[in-house]
């Protein structure tokens, strides 16, 4: 029998290993199985009109059966349902909607978005770095999207391939199934997300007192007539200079949804953040559907101190009024 | 730089391309050096003078040794060579210890002491390299190892990356000589290297990595844990350790290996050992074995009665215990394995044991050696004494949310069966996995890192054994 030279053997012995690494990694490899969120909005697809896609302003901001409500009393039946995540932003919500969006809807007339926390921000903390969320953003298509995110941004060079290099890793886990497979171990880690604790900084009493700390920091009232004051300045100087913001982020989202069928809405919830609404940049283009809430003014209910909760939220009774006027807005917009 | 990060995966591709590409064995040795000692410098590269600087004391020192028969100059050689070592040894990891334990002696005492306290990095894997020269000197002064000549073999020995921050701790009469022969790629069991980096591998980032977010919090405030929580952590831990140490060994061993080089075994399954004396014959065997040669026998060893040696084995064990670091846990925890060895000594020596024990006896013996084994790798965990009071003794806490999965008990024993079987069957399964045809071997290779990889936590811990 002829001996095989060393190369040709170096490199088959090489390709064998690279291709079972790559095909065993691909059938691990598997989308974020379907969470509560996901769940509770597939259960209403049959019968949902609108579907709002954003982070806890929508999640704790809206009542599914409130704006049904209202929807009827203005005599234009809606069902809403929505897939709400604490500081759902960036990449992930292209994530969510993919997934979402794979499912039949058969009713389904809008596919609205909470651009609220920063329309084009990737949502990359580094205290979030390696957290299943973020893991399983990082696809192949995220990762070209996440390059033109960088090639606009100025970030210093050290610090650009220190992301560039996080961001692969991420990749390379979201491919490789960690995080998928690890989850046979789920039963056996940690499940809970407090990092401080889990690295031992904090006890689980301190995480708790944490805890309850941020829930009972509301505003003062002098705080929120500032915060009142500050936004409606702002506004008045988006008016008047025509300011707007670019409106590349949901530019990409707006051919997704339409691409699946349905209007795309995007929406700014009311919180005391200035938010530029994009939507005076490119003329050319078809104007898109915004529904900015971030306005005292236009909607001064939603700004008075009795309707606010902690950390820029509605309390129970804002959530009341605000998802009477997102039913009023989808009303109007389904009877154009 | 650590060996599960991807950087190391770049640094030793580069390094073994380059090392196999050139002629000639200076080339190729400098090329290591170099290696060597980027890997040292990417933690820190104000540290790698240190290392310049065992490697030139130690190099004359041995070379003067060679050169002198008078008594009197080679004590005085070997004697810098020592003052040296543990100079900054115990300037780098125990001054700040010192001294604070000196000040909360004379505050206790009733004396108000105010001494400056530094706070001094400590350079990874200091002790290691440091035992590693002074073995080299002190072989050389005891005139059982010749004096290496060539500056850049010793360098090598000194800096070599795979054994350089947590060991094994390498004897210059093992190294030296695979120095003076050629290196040729196809005399290396590429396989065997390649199994031995990836069962390294598997311990160190899917088990020990994984089990650390589990315990952590229970080791930084066990008095918020209840019973259950801290004997789990307890266990977990003891196999934490063992996989983290002896995992770093088998990579250390696969990536020198793959560069054509044996270092020492390391570990030989410690947690079957049925006495504390077989488990220290199969625990960190290059340092017990260095501690063997150049302490206890040193102290007298086994001469001058049973207290005598029972005295030198106590002295053995805290130094070695104080070698880990400078806390008193440490010091305890060599100071209760002392105690365990100097008790098995007296007990073997009233009651010689049987050369063929009952199955239930041997259980037994496994069992309590096992319990003080944890138990004093509990103590070894814990932040300070008072923390280990706390762990072991401390009142039962409110059940956590935070507590481990009562599920880790199953994962030790499956862990632990695969472990023995793997053990008793090792020679079996070489055989079978360096035997098998390449279409086999390296596609299963390529399965088994997809699933290694789907089981590293994100965020790779550091070794356990860098601190030391």
């Amino acid at each position: 029998m002829t001996e095989i030279p060393a190369p040709v053997r170096f490199f088959r012995c090489l390709l064998g290993y690279l291709l079972a690494l790559v095909a065993t990694a691909a059938v691990l490899y598997r989308l974020r199985p379907d969470d509560d969120d996901f769940k509770a909005a597939f259960a209403e697809a049959s019968r949902c009109n609108v579907l709002i896609v954003g982070p806890s302003y929508i999640k704790v901001g809206l009542y599914p059966d409130v704006f049904a409500a209202e929807a009827q009393a203005l005599g234009h039946p809606l069902h809403v349902c929505k897939v709400a995540r604490s500081a759902l932003r960036g990449y992930e919500v292209m994530y969510d909607l993919e997934h979402l969006l794979e499912r039949p809807w058969p009713k389904l007339r809008f596919v609205a978005v909470d651009l609220s926390l920063s329309a084009g921000n990737l949502g990359f903390d580094r205290d979030n770095w390696f957290t299943p969320r973020v893991v399983e953003w990082h696809t192949w298509e995220a990762l070209t999207w996440v390059y033109r995110y960088y090639r606009d941004e100025k970030y210093d060079r050290k610090e650009l391939a220190r992301l560039e290099v996080a961001h692969l890793q991420h990749a390379a886990m979201n491919y490789l199934g960690v995080g998928r497979i690890g989850r046979l171990l789920t039963g056996v880690r940690l499940t809970e997300h407090l990092t401080g604790a889990e690295r031992g900084e904090q006890t689980p009493k301190e995480v708790d007192r944490v805890r309850r700390k941020a829930k009972l920091a509301a505003p003062s009232e002098a705080e929120h007539d500032a915060a009142v004051r500050k936004l409606v300045h702002f506004k008045a100087k988006v008016r008047d200079k025509k300011l707007s913001a670019d409106d590349d982020w949901p530019r990409q989202l707006e051919p997704m949804i339409h691409a699946a069928g349905f209007q795309p809405v995007f929406l700014y919830s009311p919180v005391y953040d200035p938010l530029t609404p994009p939507r005076l940049k490119r003329p050319r283009k078809r104007a898109l559907a915004f529904l900015d809430f971030d306005d005292p003014e236009r909607y001064p209910t939603l700004y008075t101190y009795d309707v606010r909760g902690r950390t820029s939220h509605l309390n129970q009774r804002g959530a009341v009024l605000y998802s009477k006027l997102l039913a009023r807005e989808f009303v109007r917009l389904d009877s154009r | 730089m650590i060996f599960t990060q991807p950087i190391f995966f770049a640094f030793f591709a580069l390094t073994f391309g380059v090392h196999f590409a050139l002629r000639g064995e200076r080339a190729r040795k400098l090329w290591l050096l170099a290696a060597s000692y980027v890997f040292y410098g990417y933690w820190d590269y104000r540290f790698v003078g240190l290392i310049v600087l065992c490697t030139l004391v130690d190099y004359s020192v041995g070379l003067l040794l060679g050169r002198t028969e008078d008594k009197r100059r080679r004590h005085a050689l070997i004697a810098a060579s020592l003052c040296m070592n543990l100079g900054l040894l115990g300037f780098f990891k125990y001054y700040g210890f010192f001294v604070s334990s000196a000040v909360d002696l004379l505050t206790s005492l009733g004396f108000h002491a105010s001494v400056p306290v530094l706070k001094v990095v400590l350079p990874a894997g200091i002790s290691f390299f440091t035992f590693q020269t002074m073995s080299y000197t002190i072989d050389v002064y005891r005139r059982q190892l010749e004096p290496q000549r060539n500056l850049l073999d010793f360098a090598v020995f000194v800096g070599f990356f795979p054994q350089l921050v947590s060991g094994p701790i390498v004897r210059a009469s093992q190294f030296l000589p695979q120095l003076s022969v050629p290196r040729v790629l196809a005399n290396v069991n590429v396989r065997r290297a390649l199994l031995l980096f990836a069962v390294g591998y598997f311990k160190k980032a899917c088990v020990a990595d994984n089990i650390a977010s589990a315990i952590d919090p229970v080791f930084a405030h066990p008095s918020q844990f209840d019973g259950v929580a801290r004997t789990l952590s307890a266990l977990l831990y003891s196999v934490q350790i063992y996989c983290d140490f002896s995992g770093y060994t088998d990579m250390a061993l696969g990536t020198a290996a793959l560069l054509g080089y044996e270092l020492a075994v390391n570990f030989e399954a410690p947690y079957f050992s049925t006495s504390v004396r077989e488990f220290w014959q199969r625990w960190h065997i290059s340092l017990s074995t260095w501690l063997r040669d150049y302490l206890y026998i040193p102290l007298g060893g086994n001469r001058g009665g049973r207290w005598y040696a029972a005295r030198n084995l106590m002295l053995t064990m805290l130094l070695g215990g104080l070698w880990h670091g400078a806390n008193w846990t440490f010091i305890l925890w060599g100071f209760l394995h002392g105690l365990a060895l100097v008790v098995h000594r007296f007990w073997t020596g009233f009651r010689p044991s049987s050369p063929s024990p009952s199955l239930a006896v041997r259980g037994l013996c496994w069992l309590g050696t096992f319990a003080w084994v944890v138990m004093c790798f509990t103590i070894f965990r814990c932040e300070n004494i008072h923390v280990a009071g706390q762990f072991l003794a401390g009142r039962t806490g409110e059940p956590s949310g935070l507590s481990p999965s009562l599920d880790w008990f199953a994962v030790i024993l499956v862990l632990g069966a695969a472990h023995w079987v793997i053990f008793r069957h090792k020679a079996l399964l070489k055989a079978r996995l360096e035997g098998a045809a390449d279409w086999l071997f390296y596609p299963a290779l390529g399965v088994a890192s997809a699933f290694l990889l789907s089981l590293t936590p994100g965020k790779a811990a550091p070794f356990i054994y860098f601190q030391f």
